[in-house]
């Protein structure tokens, strides 16, 4: 089943819990989390706060918080379970196949260095190149993320840049490795508006044109429909329904995912009165 | 930019207000709130949307006399906000009243909630020890909390539930005019719509008027009969909801508007239109 090629990454009947958390659940964070993700497809994992979406993308980095352990499961990556493998193993996958963005890109970025000098850093690392070829790369990595001056963006520091711009170097970043799996957790969800269209047409454009396959984070259905392949939606600790985007939203057919909807609309509720 | 009314009864009124933060070291100054005139009418919804930076929580400041404004007049039933003395704003506090976006921050996690809803009737009222018990239990009743949790401290409510205590305490005083900021932002979708609809009935029972921030166009579609579009500190469209949302007339509006997402995938999104006549990516004041 793992070896479907359609697939890049499966996570099966994945069970984490916390000694102190989810009083509702006895500690139990992720019941029994089932999630596939097709290769070149973004895919919307939605819920509500507390339902174990960035918990799942953790496990998947295996980057859980100390107190919280993976009870049973799998987490299959291009065939490979990733809870097998040593720490050293999986220090190989992370970042290099597996890339991470977050909400808050500000927090993400290193204050004191400037952005050439950290992705520098990830050229070096990850494609061990020499000090002229990291700060050619940089560059054209800022221009393919949409960055209209990438010289100045390149000397600035992060507290020079405005949200957008700071997750724009951050999504720079983290393909610089040319990772085949993206996880975006809520990366538009601190910035305005028509800058969150920006980010997510970015996205969804450097996931056609490089074959990506993006795990896509969100409590938003209006992202899920408008950027979106696929969905599955999450609520208390388990995957409650996926499948293709479309048939999620008009044809929702777990009853949280219908409440879901219908909240979202929230002027479809006017029509209806209580 | 639609002309105020002929007033009905323009329970407030905002005339020329503006405020300038003076920069500090390297930084210009900004120009928060630059010539902004209103008028809102006795059970009215007014939305205010803009994105970060518009300058609309610092015109919710100085209308509720929290900041001064530099320039302008604001008036709430006919009372001057603007440069008023501190005692008599804590006065009119009981008839102007608060909610915001952090339902969490805004209680005190040492009180009980009974004591927090409590709190404004022994600032602003003299009702005795019984009154005020009973008082708070209508207060819990109407905006549909159990009774029971005035017993609780805030931290054993979700988030929804805390939000429902804050909008208790700002209508226990029976306000004229409550100001909601981002009062949904906080919140799943799955509450927001009935934090909405429990705002929406209170305001029908008591004849309140609401002035609502928000970046959320649901929340404000869902609640508002009448928007003002802020951008860079001015008002650049104000009219009914309907007018507004529906038809716009600024760039800018076209702008906000065109950048909804929404939930249905057969909606497919409208090119962005241009955004050269209020280019802001080059302009490093905004979106900060």
């Amino acid at each position: 089943m793992a070896d479907l090629p359609r697939e890049i990454l499966s996570v099966e009947n994945l069970h984490v819990s916390a000694l102190r958390g989810a009083p509702d659940r006895n500690g139990e964070i992720l019941r029994g989390v089932s999630l596939v993700i097709e290769k070149g497809s973004m895919t919307g994992l939605v819920g509500e706060s507390g339902s174990g979406k960035s918990m799942t993308a953790r496990a998947v980095m295996r980057q859980l918080p100390l107190e919280v352990t993976i009870e049973a499961g799998r987490i299959t990556l291009n065939g490979q379970n990733l809870l097998d493998l040593s720490a050293e193993e999986m220090r190989a996958i992370r970042g290099a196949q597996i890339a991470m963005v977050f909400q808050n890109s500000k927090t993400a970025l290193h204050p004191m260095l400037s952005v050439e000098r950290q992705m520098g850093e990830v050229a070096r690392t990850h494609r061990g190149m020499k000090r002229r070829k990291r700060r050619a790369l940089a560059r054209e990595y800022l221009e393919t993320c949409g960055i209209p001056d990438p010289d100045r963006v390149a000397r600035a520091y992060p507290h020079e840049l405005s949200g957008g711009m700071a997750q724009r170097v951050v999504i720079a970043m983290a393909l610089m490795p040319r990772p085949q799996l993206l996880i975006a957790d809520e990366p538009t969800t601190s910035l305005d508006a028509t800058v969150q269209r920006q980010i997510l047409e970015l996205i969804r454009d450097l996931q056609q044109r490089l074959h990506l396959s993006v795990l896509m984070i969100t409590h938003d259905l209006g992202i899920v429909a408008q950027f979106c392949d696929r969905a599955a939606v999450m609520n208390r600790g388990t995957v409650v329904e996926q499948g293709p985007r479309d048939r999620i939203l008009t044809e929702p057919r777990a009853p949280y995912t219908r409440r879901l909807v219908a909240a979202s609309r929230l002027e479809k509720l006017e029509e209806n009165p209580r | 930019m639609t002309p105020p009314a002929e007033a009905v009864e323009a329970i407030i009124e905002v005339e020329h207000v503006s405020k300038r933060f003076i920069g500090r070291r390297g930084t210009g100054d900004v120009q928060a709130v630059d010539d902004v005139s209103l008028s809102i009418e006795r059970g009215e919804t007014l939305g205010i949307v803009g994105e970060s930076g518009s300058g609309k929580s610092t015109l919710a400041r100085i209308m509720l006399g929290l900041i001064d404004a530099d320039a302008g007049e604001v008036r709430i039933l006919g009372r001057r906000i603007t440069g008023a003395r501190r005692k008599d704003l804590r006065r009119w506090r009981a008839d102007m009243q608060i909610i915001v976006q952090n339902a969490t921050e805004a209680l005190n996690p040492r009180m009980r909630i009974g004591e927090i809803v409590a709190e404004p009737l022994l600032l602003h009222t003299r009702m005795d020890d019984e009154s005020r018990t009973s008082r708070v239990r209508e207060l819990l009743k109407a905006v549909r909390l159990p009774v029971r949790i005035a017993q609780s401290y805030p931290h054993q409510l979700s988030g929804g539930q805390q939000q429902r205590v804050n909008i208790a305490r700002a209508i226990a005083t029976e306000p004229d005019f409550v100001l909601l900021d981002e009062p949904t932002s906080s919140l799943d979708v799955s509450v927001r719509g009935e934090v909405l609809d429990l705002l929406v009935d209170i305001q029908r029972s008591s004849h309140l008027t609401y002035v609502i921030i928000s970046h959320d166009l649901p929340t404000i579609r869902h609640v508002c009969d009448h928007v003002a579009v802020m951008y860079r500190g001015r008002i650049v469209e104000v009219g009914e909801a309907d007018q507004v949302l529906r038809r716009p007339r600024h760039p800018y509006t076209k702008f906000l508007l065109g950048a909804e997402l929404p939930v249905d995938p057969g909606m497919s999104l409208a090119p962005q239109p241009s955004n050269k006549e209020f280019d802001f990516t080059s302009d490093p004041e905004w979106n900060r």
